[in-house]
């Protein structure tokens, strides 16, 4: 994989992970929106602004692909460099959460 | 019977905090926009009902039609536009609403700033040479005149604001970058 996309995207924001998350399935920028907060719970609500910026910027980088049918929305989708970086990313959460637990951590 | 207020507000690329909690205020008020004008430094008000609005000012390249679709969706509404900024509101009652809730947007916003006026510094050095010279050879061969000396004077002003707010907008993607 690119190691140039490793270097730029891991670790993740957590914006960048979940509208990454997100669109496992296609949705358009609104639906992202929408569809982040639900899965936690209200407790992030990613502004319009940082939504379209971060989808260029993804799109640009071949992390998702942008489709748009006539007149309605653009829907974007996880391509297949966007699903490995995401599981690169799973990878390392996991990861600390393992180291987390084996040192001693009674939360776990 | 309407009432109106003209107020010039002048504002920069490195704080847009400044415009946009004005305009909150006056809405606060009961001070509707009614008219924008002068790359949105002048404000027509007409007064009506107190309103709780969120005003942002932001920037893009080109207006991207995908752009507008999604703040619309997110229930803002677009004011003005001039240059490259736009004015977005979006009333409220409980949370304030946020155009970008994470550092690195914001980052890569201002960077854009950063480099379209970067790169219209380095378009003056042409004029900036010329005006140089043609200056002091007007002082010692003749030719000099007021209009000349005040237009000299703006000219090099406004490229000297144009460093400052580079400088001043590098500052704030800094303290954003290392969270300060």
């Amino acid at each position: 994989m690119n190691k140039h996309l490793i270097e730029k995207y891991i670790p993740m924001t957590e914006t960048a992970f979940f509208m990454l998350l997100s669109l496992r399935e296609e949705r358009h920028g609104y639906g992202i929106m929408q569809h982040v907060e639900e899965i936690t719970d209200g407790r992030l609500r990613i502004g319009a602004g940082t939504i379209y910026g971060t989808l260029s910027k993804m799109e640009a980088d071949g992390l998702i692909e942008g489709v748009r049918e006539g007149k309605r929305r653009k829907t974007y989708k996880q391509t297949p460099v966007g699903k490995a970086i995401l599981e690169e990313e799973i990878i390392r959460l996991k990861e600390m959460l393992w180291v987390s637990r084996g040192t001693g951590g009674s939360h776990a | 019977m309407h009432n109106f207020k003209h107020v010039f507000k002048p504002w920069f690329a490195w704080k847009p905090e400044r415009i946009e909690d004005y305009l909150e205020e006056m809405a606060a008020e009961g001070w509707q926009i009614d008219r924008v004008a002068m790359s949105l430094m002048w404000y027509r008000f007409e007064q009506s009902e107190l309103q709780r609005i969120r005003f942002c000012a932001d920037y893009q390249w080109k207006p991207d039609e995908e752009y507008e679709i999604i703040l619309q969706d997110d229930g803002w509404t677009k004011v003005a536009q001039n240059s490259g900024w736009l004015l977005w509101k979006k009333e409220y009652e409980k949370v304030r609403p946020q155009l970008y809730t994470d550092k690195q947007s914001l980052i890569d916003r201002n960077r854009k700033i950063i480099l379209v006026i970067g790169c219209s510094l380095l378009a003056q050095f042409p004029a900036l040479m010329t005006n140089a010279f043609e200056r002091l050879s007007l002082r010692y061969f003749g030719g000099w005149s007021l209009a000349g000396e005040i237009f000299s004077v703006m000219y090099f002003f406004l490229v000297m604001l144009m460093i400052y707010g580079l400088i001043r907008l590098v500052m704030v993607n800094h303290s954003l970058q290392t969270g300060s």
